[in-house]
């Protein structure tokens, strides 16, 4: 679990939503000529309170979720980069993603309804990965939960599910009588995901704070230089870190003093290697790997329904999701490792002889923790055994790979 | 609580993607890659009929990965003269009479990032201008090679098999892709000399 900060396999942009079930694209493709035409075509991109940070610091600047953001920095190619945040700190600019405030004595009930999570059972000031779903169990997104009492959570989704996301918590509102819910949006805040193994270390130097306090999911207010901000341990890397809220006048400054010195152990990471952490961390990206049309249990993220919520039901999509739970699901997400040319987000795949289509790759990239190919995709259920020798369908070619056990490279979460 | 990991180890070959050849090891084996005095005087009547083909093509190309910033003279490797570019982002050296040889930019290659992998054509394959003969994989994604000229292969790079790094190494040298024995040398004609190129990329 972690604060899910998403960017696209296909960094161009473009709608990523691609339906897992029909996605007929064989490669993943996109053409730059689209590219343009779709951006001077749509309004302009917004920036983050860290843009002309990333601009001095050499950024390659590309759209995503309607933002202008950083893929990589000049400094540091991503397998540098994938290295350092393994070994060192990288700090993330996460701020397009939506951090939102819902208060009021009903927020509990609310959000039982719309997500799977034990909401009531979640302890004060700790946070858990969930996510949105729709009457027929499907993921409109998935999200950060965070309570902070029983009457007042902070939530954070996915920037480029907003419009969605938005008209989804309206409607649910009033479907289920809340509508005196507060519902606050902090926008233009700065949202930083400083990870790696120095992540701790990096920012007990700006605070007094003890950080070992901070367990995996736990969050702090925590001072910094005269005011205050929230910390969670988390991130979406699969390395120890924090995510940091902070107001958008302070960001640039704060994010400055985290950088410190050129010889810090702290480096700006892009959304580029970010894709990379996280999928070699076996976490989802919207969009690519979880849609509308897919449950958390096809997802493997079964987890996600809490025990008391199992046999108590009263969420959307109980009635799919436990009749999934009992009696499994006909396609299921698992990962996969192979050599040469990568399997990537929509390259079909087939059983081992090469005739049947059993299933599709939702993200995949040569991974520079593993060394090897890795991949994630939904397949037919009798093929998810791990083990189970499959063919990718690489620019027209037949590749083999291996269904493979999800994390790729394991946690190293503080717990 | 230990906040020391040690770094995991990637394989050998994406290691050798991240090292950086010497400068000695630039001496690749075709050099020197030709001015070109076919290209001097290209005949004002011909009209690009190979890009036609390509923008029907519903494929990547070199182009995907490129941002907003410019990365215009960041390849450590000086820029050839006398080679021919296309807007996919290959140079074309022609080696000898309508042998050429193909790789892609120096731009491309730095905007691909490491090169983690390089799908090399068939020696022998005939090929049609604007058809993809290959791939370029890096972290972030594949990207297809597109022939500049319909013809043949004669010789690929088979360095890039153990050394795709050489791609960003060395992009107009040790990293070429392959070698085309070229059919219609008028294709070459559509082609951009290394001016219009980098006024193409600054304006991309």
């Amino acid at each position: 679990m972690a604060l899910l900060s998403k960017l696209p396999n296909r960094i161009a942009g473009g709608s990523r939503i691609c339906n897992l079930a029909r996605c007929s694209r064989s490669q993943n493709k996109t053409n730059i000529n689209r590219t343009f035409a779709n951006n001077a075509n749509s309004t302009p991109l917004l920036h983050t309170p860290l843009y002309d940070l990333h601009l001095a610091h050499g950024a390659s600047m590309h759209p995503f979720a309607g933002f202008s953001m950083p893929i990589t920095y000049e400094t540091q190619s991503i397998i540098e980069s994938n290295k350092w945040v393994r070994s060192q700190a990288g700090l993330f600019d996460v701020s397009h993603m939506v951090q939102h405030i819902f208060t009021g004595k009903d927020v509990t009930t609310f959000l039982e309804r719309i997500t799977p999570t034990d909401v009531r059972e979640l302890a004060p000031y700790s946070g858990v990965y969930s996510m949105f779903l729709n009457n027929n169990g499907g993921i409109v997104d998935d999200i950060i939960i965070t309570k902070h009492t029983d009457d007042k959570y902070y939530i954070v989704t996915n920037a480029a599910c907003r419009a969605g996301d938005l008209a989804f918590l309206e409607e649910q509102k009033k479907l289920h009588g809340r509508s005196d819910i507060g519902h606050e949006i902090l926008e233009e805040w700065g949202l930083l995901a400083l990870q790696g193994p120095r992540a701790a270390e990096a920012l007990q130097g700006l605070t007094d704070f003890d950080l070992t306090q901070l367990k995996f999911g736990n969050v702090g207010l925590v001072p910094v230089k005269g005011s205050k901000y929230w910390v969670s341990r988390s991130g979406y890397t699969g390395e120890d870190g924090f995510e940091i809220s902070v107001p958008k006048e302070e960001t640039l400054g704060f994010t400055e003093r985290l950088l410190g010195e050129s010889n810090s152990v702290v480096k700006l990471a892009g959304l580029g290697v970010r894709d990379a952490l996280r999928l070699e961390a076996g976490l989802c990206l919207y969009g690519q790997d979880l849609d509308e049309i897919t449950t958390p249990i096809q997802a493997s993220l079964s987890w996600v329904v809490g025990k008391r919520r199992r046999l108590e039901g009263g969420f959307n999509g109980y009635e799919v999701i436990a009749e999934e739970l009992k009696n499994g699901t006909s396609r299921r997400r698992v990962g996969f490792l192979s050599d040469g040319p990568p399997a990537r987000e929509g390259s079909k795949i087939y059983e081992k002889a090469g005739v049947k289509l059993i299933g599709v790759v939702t993200s995949g990239l040569p991974s520079p923790t593993v060394g090897r190919n890795i991949a994630m995709g939904y397949v037919e259920k009798s093929f998810m055994k791990r083990g189970t020798e499959v063919l990718f369908d690489i620019r027209s070619r037949k590749r083999p790979g291996t269904v493979a056990k999800i994390p790729f490279v394991p946690p190293n979460y503080y717990r | 609580m230990s906040y020391q990991k040690n770094i995991l180890m990637a394989s050998t070959r994406l290691a050798a993607v991240r090292s950086r050849l010497p400068v000695a090891a630039r001496s690749a084996k075709f050099v020197p890659l030709l001015s070109n005095r076919f290209y001097s005087k290209p005949t004002p009547k011909t009209i690009a009929p190979l890009f036609t083909v390509r923008r029907t093509a519903p494929s990547t190309s070199l182009f995907n990965v490129l941002g907003r910033r410019s990365y215009i003279n960041s390849n450590d490797e000086e820029t050839p003269e006398g080679l021919r570019y296309t807007e996919e982002h290959e140079w074309l050296a022609l080696e000898d009479g309508n042998l050429a040889v193909i790789g892609i930019t120096g731009y491309a290659s730095k905007a691909l990032g490491d090169v983690v992998y390089v799908e090399l054509p068939s020696v022998g394959a005939s090929i049609v201008a604007g058809e993809p003969i290959g791939a370029v994989e890096s972290v972030k994604s594949a990207s297809d090679i597109y022939s500049p000229v319909s013809g043949e292969i004669i010789e690929v790079n088979e360095q890039l098999d153990k050394k795709p790094g050489l791609v960003n190494a060395e992009p107009y040298r040790r990293g070429w892709i392959c070698k085309i024995l070229i059919k219609d040398t008028t294709e070459l004609e559509s082609m951009m000399d290394n001016n219009r190129y980098q006024t193409f990329i600054a304006s991309s």
